[in-house]
This record gives structure tokens, sequence and C-alpha cells, in this order.
């Protein structure tokens, strides 16, 4: 009896494996979704979640509240974000990015949504490119890049950073305004950021020939000591520059270390932080006024961002815009999203309503040739060719490769950004620039950045009266 | 002869940086002194709750830097908000984390201390409620004032300490902490209540017996450690930015003070807040990445030297 039972087990199963093998040539690539979803590993816990929270956090979700649909085909399909957190560990970071790839090949996500910092961009920019999965940046950008655009063949990389082109442009403003023996003194956040700033800034301000007295590692942790200590040492060395290339710990309270120092430089540069809309609100206006910070656009640089602050970052106008605006990275997130957008739109497929498809590979080429009308204007993706030869890093069109060649990381062409440094005017984040921008014979060829307001310089003093 | 060796080592570190700290001028080494006082102030106070909470409730509160987060996003948000100067602030958070803490401790710690088979037990099952605690607290932040970090400019004009500039902020921060510590000392050490506390710190079981109600003494032990973690997070609000991730930062310090001062000593977390923050101040002055390394470094020294601290009991 027990072995006719097992005969007759083994042979069902037996059967059951043929039948499935049996049921065809089984079919490959992702199922057919009745939503579009867009996926990411962001750190919504950790030291790393006020990054999230201010960054590309609040534009996914305006610009999925304000548009949540994208019809492909005949077939209008909700747009959804998922984010998986990552606790801002590293480890967390690839493994959620493995369930989204996974997810991604099995049809239940669509796009990978890049992570919360560079040190993560860049790690799951590996597994993407294995993955064939193509990574949109938020957050996250450095000059490091450039030695592994060739090893990222499927990251589209959106924020603009320190050589790309935001040092270049600060240097040759300062060098034009700059008085006899001004020289500058370089606070920098000791990490990656930080250093990659700080080398930036030694190499185009000796370019420019501005001198440099000293500089400073400013450590996390350290707070008001770090400031008040480099604020001494720049007044010592008699520095009318103040770079401080720090995240807000520092930026936000470097005025008071100054100002109880009765220090009072003629410029100050602040890292991420001063971009804010918030650190106007934090200064009280009388010690924001003259502060340059990097920024990309503001409310008067075109009808486009104009409605972008205006309406749909749901912030009041006009001078002393609040916290939810951020200058320098929102223009860069919200082009990204139209990105996603026009990609998907483009190449994504409704299956003839059985739901909505997305081939990896056709998104990947689509962005690396497509130019479309962003906040910036029209817009699109390059390599430049420091990894295909150049050394130098002011780029002729000729060396800014578009499209994309295949197996190259793209950023988006610098030459799109209609701003690279702000400053904080009345209560109002102008966008600066010096003379040469934007026309003919500028070594640089700027031709969209947009300046609202001269460079006030000196600034105007942040002591009390 | 391994306290030798390690008082050997520590003469060959300071040999090797004696020629560097020769060259500072009077400038640095007034910023020095005096930054590192400042800094020792606010450390100490923070030590001060911990090791209130720990030396005496036996609960090793992980979730304290939390709360002096949370403090100062309280303070940023009455100074902000109702225009409430920060120093006032103190009225209305003190009492209120003291009710908290006192809260925290009678349902969840006192439950854990009555369940727990052993002391031991329990101060193993107290470290992961606390750990626990840390997030909720954290997360209840991050809810309430989001990621950005934040701040508010008040009292930036500085004061010339011998030819260096401070913040006034920054003085009146430790001018508070010193007395509030000297209040603290002397409730603790010269009123009924104090001496109750000290008895439960000795030996709580015995402490019951003569006739001192176990039942409320440690939880206002943990009670008195929110508060004086509040009154750290006032403070620091006032001259240093915010984030709802900064809470961890000041857990670990407190830590080290506490082992630095002696378990269950407050003078003894009172000077060792000095003392790490004269370190801390030293160390920047040449290179601050080393600042965390310095304390780590101090804290395995003394722990291989002198495991009870500076004050603490053998």
């Amino acid at each position: 009896m027990k072995k006719a039972l097992f005969i007759v087990m083994a042979l069902v199963l037996a059967v059951s494996v043929s039948l499935i093998g049996c049921t065809g040539e089984g079919e490959e690539g992702p199922t057919p979704s009745e939503t579009i979803v867009l996926a990411a590993s962001v750190s919504l816990t950790g030291p790393l979640a006020d990054i999230h929270n201010s960054a590309k956090g609040p534009i996914v979700a305006a610009y999925v509240a304000q548009n949540p649909t994208i019809k492909v085909g005949d077939t209008t399909f909700n747009v959804e974000v998922e984010y998986l957190d990552d606790e801002s560990s590293l480890d967390k970071m690839l493994e959620n990015t493995d369930t989204i790839i996974d997810g991604i090949q099995a049809g239940t996500y669509h796009v990978l949504l890049g992570p919360s910092c560079t040190a993560f961009l860049e790690a799951q920019a590996v597994k993407a490119t294995s993955g064939k999965v193509v990574q949109m940046t938020f957050e996250g950008g450095a000059t490091s890049l450039f030695d592994k655009l060739d090893q990222y063949g499927y990251s589209f990389i959106n924020l603009s950073f320190s050589n790309w082109f935001q040092i270049p442009v600060l240097a040759k403003m300062l060098a034009e305004v700059k008085e006899e023996g001004d020289s500058a003194y370089i606070g920098y956040q000791n990490d990656d950021h930080g250093l990659e700033y700080k080398a930036q800034a030694e190499k185009y301000f000796a370019k420019e020939g501005i001198p440099i007295d000293g500089s400073r590692a400013m450590t996390p942790g350290e707070g008001s000591s770090g400031t008040d200590d480099l604020v001494a040492k720049a007044k010592t060395a008699g520095s009318e520059i103040l770079c401080l290339f720090g995240y807000p710990e520092f930026v936000f309270i470097v005025h008071t270390s100054a100002i109880a120092a009765s220090y009072d430089p003629k410029a100050v540069i602040l890292g991420p932080g001063a971009c804010f809309g918030v650190y106007d609100n934090i200064m009280n206006t009388e010690h924001s006024n003259g502060v340059m910070t990097f920024a990309t656009a503001n409310n008067k640089t075109s009808a486009r961002t104009a409605t972008l602050f205006n309406e749909q970052l749901a912030c009041p106008p006009g001078p002393g815009p609040i916290y939810c605006q951020d200058f320098w990275g929102h223009p860069c997130y919200w082009t990204a999203m139209d990105f996603i957008y026009a990609g998907l739109k483009a190449k994504g497929s409704d299956n003839d309503g059985a739901g909505f498809t997305i081939d990896q590979k056709a998104l990947r080429s689509y962005l690396a040739s497509a130019k479309i009308n962003s906040v910036f204007g029209e817009t699109w993706y390059v390599t430049p060719s420091v990894v295909l030869g150049a050394t130098d890093y002011s780029w002729t069109d000729a060396q800014l490769k578009s499209p994309v060649p295949s197996g190259y990381a793209g950023l988006v062409n610098y030459k799109c950004h209609t701003g690279e440094i702000g400053q904080w005017q009345d209560g109002y984040m102008e966008i600066v620039g010096y003379d040469g921008i934007g026309e003919t014979g500028d070594e640089y060829g700027l031709t969209n950045y947009v300046v609202t307001a001269s460079l006030v310089y000196p600034k105007p003093s942040w002591l009390p009266e | 002869m391994r306290r030798g060796k390690v008082f050997l080592g520590s003469l060959l570190l300071c040999a090797a940086k004696y020629k560097e700290v020769k060259a500072m001028s009077r400038e640095a080494v007034v910023w020095v002194i005096v930054s590192g006082i400042l800094n020792g102030g606010i450390y100490a106070l923070a030590a001060m709750g911990l090791s209130m909470q720990y030396g005496v409730a036996r609960v090793l509160n992980l979730s304290h830097g939390e709360f002096i987060m949370f403090a100062a996003w309280l303070t940023f948000t009455f100074f902000t908000g109702f225009q409430i100067n920060p120093l006032l602030s103190i009225a209305i958070i003190a009492p209120g984390f003291l009710l908290i803490g006192f809260l925290i401790h009678r349902t969840l710690f006192t439950t854990l201390r009555k369940r727990a088979p052993s002391p031991a037990a329990f101060e193993a099952n107290s470290l992961l409620v606390a750990f626990g605690l840390m997030f909720i607290v954290q997360n209840i932040a991050l809810l309430i004032w989001r990621g950005m970090p934040r701040g508010y400019t008040w009292l930036t004009r500085g004061v010339e300490i011998l030819g260096v500039s401070f913040s006034l902020s920054r003085l009146i921060a430790l001018g508070v902490a010193v007395a509030l510590a000297v209040v603290f000392y002397v409730f603790v050490t010269r009123s009924r209540v104090g001496k109750a506390i000290r008895a439960a710190a000795q030996d709580p079981a015995t402490a019951g017996l003569m006739g001192i109600n176990i039942n409320r003494v440690l939880p206002l032990c943990f009670g008195l450690g929110a508060l004086l973690a509040g009154i750290a997070g006032v403070l620091v609000s006032m001259f240093s930015s915010l984030s709802t991730s900064m809470g961890m930062g000041y857990t670990v310090i407190a830590l080290i003070v506490v082992a630095l001062g002696g378990l269950g000593s407050i003078p003894g977390s009172f000077i060792g807040g000095f003392i790490l923050g004269l370190i801390g101040s030293l160390v920047g002055q040449f290179q601050s990445s080393l600042i965390m390394v310095a304390f780590y470094a101090l804290l395995m020294i003394l722990l291989l030297a002198r495991p009870r601290g500076l004050l603490g009991k053998a």
C-alpha cells in the first residue's frame, strides 16, 4: 500500500513538473502593471533623513501630486511613488536597490530614483548599470564622477556640482569685483563633498589670481566651536572672502560666530543650507544680506521658474521666500522629473490595454538623446569628454558628447543651467553673475545663464550698528 | 604595571604634540580654554542627567540625546512661533520634561523592573527599551518638524575675553548650566528628597526597607534626568543649528562623560564635562576630525587606568 502511494505521488509530481515545463516558451520581461511606480531607496530615518526630506522628497511629492497620471497609448496610468527606507545605511540601500531592480525586471516598479547622497549614488550606479536599469538621480553629484562616467552607463545625473559649473563661475565673478589684496579663507566639510569643493576652489581661485590664506576642516558635531575657530583664523589672516563649503550645521550659525568676533568680510560664500529659502528666515534678513551660495534659478529667471516657485512649490512669491524652496537643487530635481515623465510617455507601452511596461534599454536610449523643455528651457544630457580624452574643464560643445554614448552616464549639460551663484539681497535670492556670462567670447559659453541682479561686493555689513 | 604602561603611553603622546602646543599664540590658548569651558558646561549638564538615570534608576537611557534634541526644537518653535525668550522656555520645558520622564519610567521601566528576574536582566531589558524610545522620539520630531535643518538667531553680539570674542548666547548658556549644576548638587546633597535619591543609588532594596518609596524615587530620578536633558536642549538651541538627527551625538558624549566622571557621581559628571570640553577644544585646534577619536581614546585610557572614573565609588 505504502509503495503504491509513493509511486502514485512520484508520478503526479513528474506529470505536474512536465506540464509546467510544457506551457510554452516562458514569458520574459516585466509583467504589465495597472500603475506606474517610481521607486527609490531613500533615507527616511537616520542622519541622512534631513537630505531626503528637504531635497528630493518634497519635489517628487509635489510633482506627482500635480501630475498624477501619464497617458501611454490609449491608456491613462496613475503614477505612484514607493520609498524603501535605507535607514541612512549604505548596505541597506544596496539591499533595497536589489529589491527595486528585481521589481523593475518583474514589472512592479518602472523607474529607479536615486538615493540620498553622492556616496550612495555612486554605489547604486554600479548596481543599476549591471542590472541594466535606468538610475535617475536627484541629490548628489561630484567631480569624482568624471572618472567613472564610463562605468555608470545607465545613470543620469541632474544636480549641478563644484566644477559643473559652480566654482569656475564663482572664481571668475570674484576676480572681476575683488579689490587689490583681497584674499580668501576656506572652511570645508570634512567629507568628500567639502574636500571636493576645497580642491576646486584652490584650483580655480589660483587660476583667477585670488590668494587663499588658509583652510580649516569642519567636522560634523563641532557646531559653533568649529565656526568660532574658522572665523578666528580667517580674521587673523585678514581674509576678505570667507568660503564655507559645509552643511547646515555650520552654514546656519557661522554668522553668529562672525558677528561675535566682529568679523565682517567683503564676501561670504556658503554651501548647502544657504540656498534654502529658510536661510533668510533664520538670519533675520539683516544678517543674510549679501551672503552668496550656489543656486540654479529663482522666480525671476523665467516664466517657467516663476511658475515653479510661485505656484508649483506652493510658496509665496517675492522677497522672503520660505523654507519650502531650495534655489539650487529644486529646479534640478524638477528637471529630473520632467525627464522621467517624458521618457515614460515616449518609451512606455500600454500593451493594448493590458497594462504598463517599459523597456529600460529603450528608456536609457531616449534619455541619452532627448532634448526636453524643462524649467531650464531646452535641456539635454551630455557626457563630458574628460572620460573620452580631454583634460581641461573648459569644454567646447564638441567635447560635451550628445547623445550620451552607449555605456556612459549622462549629466545635465551645464550650459543648460540658468544659474550657478546666488546672493541674498534684501531677503531675496538673486541669481548673480559676472559681466561676461552669456556674451560671445565668454570661455564658458553660459548662454542660458540668467542674471537677475548684479553681484553686491562688498556685501552689506552684518555687524550690529 | 598596566597603569604604568598607560601613563607612559599618554606621556609619549603629549610629548609628541608638545612643540605644536607650545607654538600656539596667546589668543589661541585663550580660545581653547574658554571654548572648552563653554562646551564643557553643556556636556556637564547632559551628563548629569544621564548619570541620574543610569547611576540611580539603573536605566542606560540611549534616548537621552533625543530628549536634548526635542527640547532644542521646542525652544526653536517657542522662539520663532511665539517670540518666547529661550531662557523663559526653560520654565515650560523643564517641568514638562520632568513629568514626561517620570511617567515614562513609571509606566515602562517600573514594569520592567518588577518583572525582571535580576538587576542585570532589568538593565539589559531597559537598554533595549531605551533604544526603541530613541527611534520613537526621533521620529516624532521628524513628523513635527520635518527633515529641514533649522535654527534661530538670538543674542549674537560678542563679548571680549582676554582679547578673544565669544558669542553672548554661549556665555549665557554656560552661566545657566553652572548655576543649575550647583542648585542640583545642593538639592541632591542637602534635601530630604536628595537623601532618598542617594540612598536609592546605593542600594534600592535596602532603601525600600528603610521606608523610601522606591516606586516614586526611581521615576523621579529618571524625570530629573529628562529635566536636565531638556534644559541642555534649550541651551544648545541658542547657538547651534538644529536637526532631528543631532541627538545621538549628545548621547555618546554624555556616556563618555559619565564614564569619565564616575557612574552615579554628579560632581564627577560636572567635572568630567569640562575636562572633555577642554580636550575637545585643544584637539580641535589642530585637527577637528580627531575630536571624537580623542574622546574615545580618553575613555579607553580611563577604563584601563581608573575604571571607576574620577569620583566614582570603588
